[in-house]
């Protein structure tokens, strides 16, 4: 499975479309709290986009005004061109929520078809089946069903309408790693059906795996938007990792050198440019071997942006 | 703001809520309490500042005090002596308790009259042998809780006539009977006045139907009561007999005919004899369908005090086509004779199909009312005239001396008929009755001390306590039948036994007759026998199989619980624990029935020495 | 991609009538309410209304009264406490995020409701005709039976609104604060003479008050208030608490 597949063409071409869901300089109070100060976010049609962010940063709050929850101060939240709340609007959209929030005495097949009974034109149970993978499950009650199992359950509530649009919250929380590899391959498929796909997700391994673009939070505000290729480079870090004797401490002194550490026998050290580490590492060490460079990732970046704002 | 529409919500409900108090709070009091001032709960007490209806008239607004039961004295400017509970009479009107002239009462029926305002009634048919405590009854000034009873015993009527079909034996007069001889049995028997049924059916069915008593018999019977210082009254259907019973010497007919209207020789005939009428429109509006019964079901200022078993008689309809024009023709000819001068009396007829006890006589008032009688008038019709008329001298009026049997209602009956059916309050010999029918249910006796109930050694039939009665399963459409008497050669050698022989027919599933013993002073009331153990007799009979039947229980329509035992050709004792009846509450014994059973065919036993021991 | 499955003809109310059969099951799937809602009103009337009273006018009283106290608890606990658990869970958020019809999450409870209320007055009824020797005309049946199917309504915008108030635990105390003093104190169990002279004047201060007087309107035994008194307070209270109710749960999801 590979993590980083990524279809390239395909954001450019969504992002000439309307978007399918849409904020425009929102801002929302919960009382004297500022949950939103000024945000704006789009999904188009074919992209999945990751929203990211500490908790409380606003991520729940910015689904839940495009899901018609609620209401935004100022600012325009629109869905499909309409008001989130409307049914038609609504009919068009698939949702996983964090808290589950369903009902624990039905069986599987009983959840299934009451939810896609809300859809004009629902997927077919078998295909809902073999793309949440719940193979033996369906007539199953919902609550003697493990956490994982509960989590693909929701999720093919979510696409059991044939959305157009896929708000998924947390999505594989609690999944092992066949299971999100499964679930991350279906929403792959989806996408390329044409389906956009809103992402909320702690696993920054997950946003860069499916997402085209990420939107990231910190206390209401947007901190940075777009691609992960982008978003990495604004982060201008190397990470180079060895097997070696030297000494963390010692190396960490060195100029360019951001921070050492030592991990389980591997040497790791973060740098803004690898090619003069390198060197002075292979000068230093000549026992030195296991050698890699690579891009900082997106949780480096995260961290970086969010920091950064902290200083700013 | 935001809690706004949670306090106006709230507020709304308040309000509501408080308006449902206000309007329905004080209807679920348990009868009386709160809704005429202090209960008093003794026989003495002051109603001040009511309308007062003497009887025979309004007499404007006045204070009545009551003491022991009897009214002590009445006057607007009476003062109430210290002491005394007093009731608010304001707004209000006493009346007397009402006399309903024309009842047949037997189970609830006395309990369900008193509770709404009826405090005495005329029976018109029934059995004797409960006269001698009805009497008592209504010289008793305690706190009986029911109405008083006047009764005519059996009802005067030819063999299979009208009124023989209601389960027990009646007493009958055919071509050979000596009717002389036959009121002196009548009279022996207790009767406070003769009653005789004229009736073939031909008024409701177009042709004779039925026996009844010719006109010569009709004659000589009135006479034969006269002679014993009975007034003697009729039941008939028709013109033609009311007439004839009129011309017989009558004093009052107890029921209009509807057949055809009032004629002028009727009306003289009328007050040529002095008679009176009780034209009894309730049930002949019942008879045309008029639905005045359910009506009064449902009046609520009525509904809190009747019963369900009276609701069920008055939501009940008379078989057959209703006849609309019946009613009509009443109202005329009670019209007629009330303009002429005829004395008109109020009465139920209860528990025919559509009336109830006590209820129907707020129905029958409002009647009287439409057939032009004003509303004073049709007040005394239940008040002093049926007293007058009937020799009853300590009520029917509100004056110094009289019993307290007392009606107080809301608003006033003289202007609006209907308010009598708004009760306020009801005393019978000055204690007050509780309005709720499940209150005031007959608390069960404790019997009398001796164990031996019958030895049948007596020139008649009795009891140490209690009485004996035929019983056939008739009363529910079955054929069989009983007859009883006393015999010679008793158990033990002793003089005399009690004979029960008759014959069971088909005609009901599970066919009975035979005796039944009621413990208590009037039949199906309970008698508390928990301290007693077996009920023990002696029998001989035709070897049949027969059944001990023991009614107990709440319920006077209970199912009874049986035991078996034989009748050999010779006296033997039996001896039954009454603990052995099956399901038997043995604190509210009601009655003890000696039957026989399937198979059918004819029967004859002879019962002596019965014993609760 | 797509299996080959044509799906049905999208009929918008196909929704409620699955929404509501599936409420309906999963009630009767849960053990802790299916027992008490049906059982306590069938006990209690069996051992008050037939066995310990031998009277046929009694046992018409209790089957009035009993039938109310019924179908009063599959409202108040249905309603209050399962609208707590649901809110908890999140199952409202789910939902209005969903395109579920309009209302039909709050129809289904409701159909589901009145489905147990039918069944309470079935049981009632049929232990009345057979063992408690109550005899009733075919209308009365009827209107007893519509009585209690409908009286179902006042009572769940009351546990809606309890519902909507505190969360499940909390819920389920409430209701049962309220649930049972409510019932004796409206003359459900015994008549309100019996009562202590303060709380038989208040009694029509409950709405349980007022639908077990039009039960037993129907049976002949009710104190003689006004029809139109009875259907307005339990109007006013299906309305107000109904209204009261939706502006909180449209609020906090």
């Amino acid at each position: 499975m590979d993590m980083t597949a990524r279809h390239e063409t395909a954001p450019l071409a969504a992002r000439l479309r309307a978007p399918l869901a849409r904020l425009q300089s929102i801002r929302k109070n919960f009382g004297p709290l500022v949950a939103l100060d000024g945000v704006d976010l789009a999904v188009h049609a074919g992209e999945v986009v990751s929203l990211l962010g500490a908790n409380g940063a606003g991520k729940t709050t910015a689904i839940g005004l495009l899901l018609g929850l609620l209401q935004p101060g100022s600012g325009s939240a629109a869905l499909f061109g309409q008001a989130p709340g409307s049914i038609q609007a609504r009919r068009r959209t698939g949702v996983m929520l964090q808290d589950g929030g369903v009902h624990g005495d039905l069986k599987v097949r009983e959840l299934l078809r009451l939810t896609r009974s809300y859809y004009p034109r629902p997927r077919g149970l078998g295909d809902c089946v073999a793309l949440a993978g719940l193979q033996g499950l369906l007539e199953r009650r919902y609550d003697k069903l493990s956490g994982g199992q509960q989590r693909r359950v929701q999720f093919a509530l979510a696409i059991c309408g044939r959305p157009q649009l896929l708000f998924l919250d947390e999505p594989t929380t609690g999944l092992d790693i066949q299971a999100r590899g499964q679930l991350w391959d279906a929403v792959r498929a989806l996408v390329a059906e044409g389906c956009g796909v809103l992402l909320t997700t702690h696993y920054l391994e997950e946003a860069e795996a499916l997402s085209d673009r990420v939107v990231v939070l910190d206390r209401g505000r947007v901190a940075a938007a777009g691609s992960v290729s982008d978003l990495r480079a604004r982060v201008a870090q190397r990470r180079v990792r060895c097997v070696s004797s030297l000494d963390p401490a010692t190396v960490s002194g060195w100029p360019q050198v951001l921070s050492a550490a030592r991990d389980a026998g591997h040497l790791e050290i973060v740098v803004r440019e690898a090619e003069p580490a390198v060197r002075r590492l292979l000068e230093a060490d000549p026992a030195l071997r296991e050698l890699e460079v690579t891009r900082a990732g997106l949780a480096d970046a995260f961290i970086h942006l969010t920091r950064a704002q902290d200083a700013a | 703001m935001k809690r706004l529409p949670e306090i106006l919500g709230f507020t709304i409900l308040a309000g509501v809520l408080g308006l449902a108090v206000a309007l329905q709070g004080n209807a679920n009091e348990p009868a009386g309490e709160g809704d005429a001032g202090a209960s008093p709960a003794g026989n003495s007490f002051a109603i001040r500042d009511a309308r007062v209806f003497d009887g025979e008239r309004g007499i404007g607004v006045a204070t009545v005090v009551v003491r022991d039961g009897l009214i002590e004295s009445v006057g607007a400017d009476v003062a109430v002596p210290d002491g005394l509970p007093v009731v608010d009479g304001a707004g209000r009107t006493l009346l007397p308790g009402l006399v309903d002239a024309h009842v047949h009462a037997w189970g609830d029926a006395r309990r369900d009259a008193v509770r709404l305002g009826v405090t005495t009634a005329l029976d018109m048919h029934g059995m004797p042998d409960r006269l001698p405590q009805l009497r008592e009854e209504r010289e008793s000034l305690g706190d009986t809780g029911q109405a008083d009873l006047w009764a005519a015993g059996y009802a005067v009527t030819a063999p299979g006539g009208h009124g023989t079909q209601y389960g027990f034996p009646v007493p009958a007069i055919d071509a050979d009977t000596d009717v002389e001889a036959f009121i002196g049995e009548r009279l022996e028997e207790g009767v406070d006045f003769i009653k005789l049924i004229v009736e073939d059916m031909s008024a409701y069915q177009g042709a004779p139907a039925l026996p009844t008593l010719t006109p010569n018999q009709v004659t000589a019977v009135i006479a034969a009561a006269h002679a014993g210082g009975r007034m003697a009254v009729v039941h008939a259907s028709t013109l033609a007999d009311s007439r004839q019973a009129l011309d017989a010497g009558a004093d009052g007919l107890v029921h209009i005919f509807a057949d055809r209207p009032v004629d002028q020789g009727f009306i003289e005939s009328a007050l040529a004899g002095d008679a009176f009428v009780v034209p009894t429109l309730s049930v002949l509006a019942s008879f045309s369908g008029a639905g005045e019964g359910s009506g009064l079901a449902a009046d609520p200022r009525l509904a809190p005090a009747v019963s369900a078993g009276q609701r069920a008689t008055l939501d009940a309809v008379i078989p057959g086509v209703p006849r609309s024009d019946r009613l009509g023709q009443a109202l005329a000819s009670v019209r007629a004779l009330h303009a002429a001068g005829v004395d008109i009396l109020a009465g139920s007829d209860a528990p025919n199909p559509g009336t109830a006890h006590g209820v129907t006589m707020h129905g029958e008032l409002e009647l009287l009312v439409r057939a032009g009688l004003e509303p004073a008038e049709a007040l005394a019709a239940a008040t002093a005239v049926p007293a007058r008329r009937f020799g009853i001298a300590d009520r029917g009026r509100i004056a110094p001396g009289m019993r307290a049997d007392l009606l107080l209602v809301e608003g006033d009956p003289l202007s609006d008929i209907t308010a009598t059916r708004a009760i306020a309050g009801v005393w019978k010999n000055g204690y007050r009755i509780q309005r709720d029918p499940a209150a005031g249910a007959p608390q069960a006796q404790l019997p009398p001390e001796d164990t031996l109930v019958s030895d049948f050694e007596a020139d008649a039939l009795g009891a140490a306590f209690g009485s004996w009665q035929p019983t056939t399963d008739q009363m529910a459409g079955g054929a069989s039948t009983v007859a009883h008497r006393l015999v010679e050669g008793g158990a033990g050698g002793s003089g005399g036994a009690l004979g029960v022989s008759g014959e069971i027919r088909p005609g009901f599933p599970f066919p009975w007759a035979g005796m039944m013993f009621f413990p208590a002073a009037e039949p199906m009331q309970p008698v508390d026998l928990s301290g007693r153990a077996e009920v023990v007799f002696q029998v001989r009979g035709d070897g049949r199989s027969y059944n001990a039947m023991l009614f107990s229980g709440p319920s006077v329509q209970s199912m009874p619980a049986t035991l078996t035992f034989q009748a050999g050709a010779e006296w033997s004792e039996v001896r039954l624990a009454l603990s052995d009846f099956p399901g038997a509450d043995l604190s509210l014994v009601r009655g003890i029935a000696f039957t026989a059973g399937q198979p059918p065919g004819a029967f004859e036993f002879h019962l002596d020495q019965v014993e609760l021991r | 991609m797509d299996a080959i499955a044509r799906p049905p003809r999208f009929l918008p109310w196909r929704c409620y009538l699955l929404e509501a059969g599936y409420e309906l099951l999963r009630q009767l799937r849960e053990p802790a309410f299916v027992l008490p809602t049906l059982l306590f009103p069938t006990a209690f009337y069996l051992l008050f209304g037939v066995m310990l009273t031998g009277n046929a006018a009694n046992a018409q009283y209790m089957l009035a009264g009993y039938g109310v106290f019924g179908i009063m608890g599959a409202a108040l606990f249905g309603f209050g406490a399962g609208i707590a658990a649901d809110r908890e869970r999140g199952l409202l958020r789910l939902k209005r995020a969903l395109p579920a019809p309009p209302g039909a999450w709050l129809l289904a409870k409701m159909a589901a409701a009145m489905a147990f209320a039918a069944i309470i007055s079935l049981l009632l009824a049929t232990l009345a005709a057979t063992l408690g020797g109550v005899a009733l005309a075919p209308g009365q049946w009827l209107l007893l039976f519509a009585a209690n199917v409908l009286g179902v309504l006042p009572f769940c915008a009351i546990g809606l609104y309890i519902g909507s108030l505190v969360g499940g635990n909390a819920a389920v105390a409430v209701v049962n604060i309220l649930f049972l003093p409510m019932a004796f104190l409206s003359g459900l169990w015994m008549p309100l003479s019996v009562l202590p002279d303060i709380f038989t004047r208040l009694s029509p201060v409950w709405p349980a008050y007022h639908l077990g007087q039009l039960a037993m309107k129907v049976v002949g035994h009710d104190a003689g208030g006004s029809t139109w008194l009875h259907l307005g307070v339990l109007g006013v209270v299906t309305a107000v608490f109904f209204m009261l109710a939706r502006r909180r749960l449209a609020a906090a999801a």
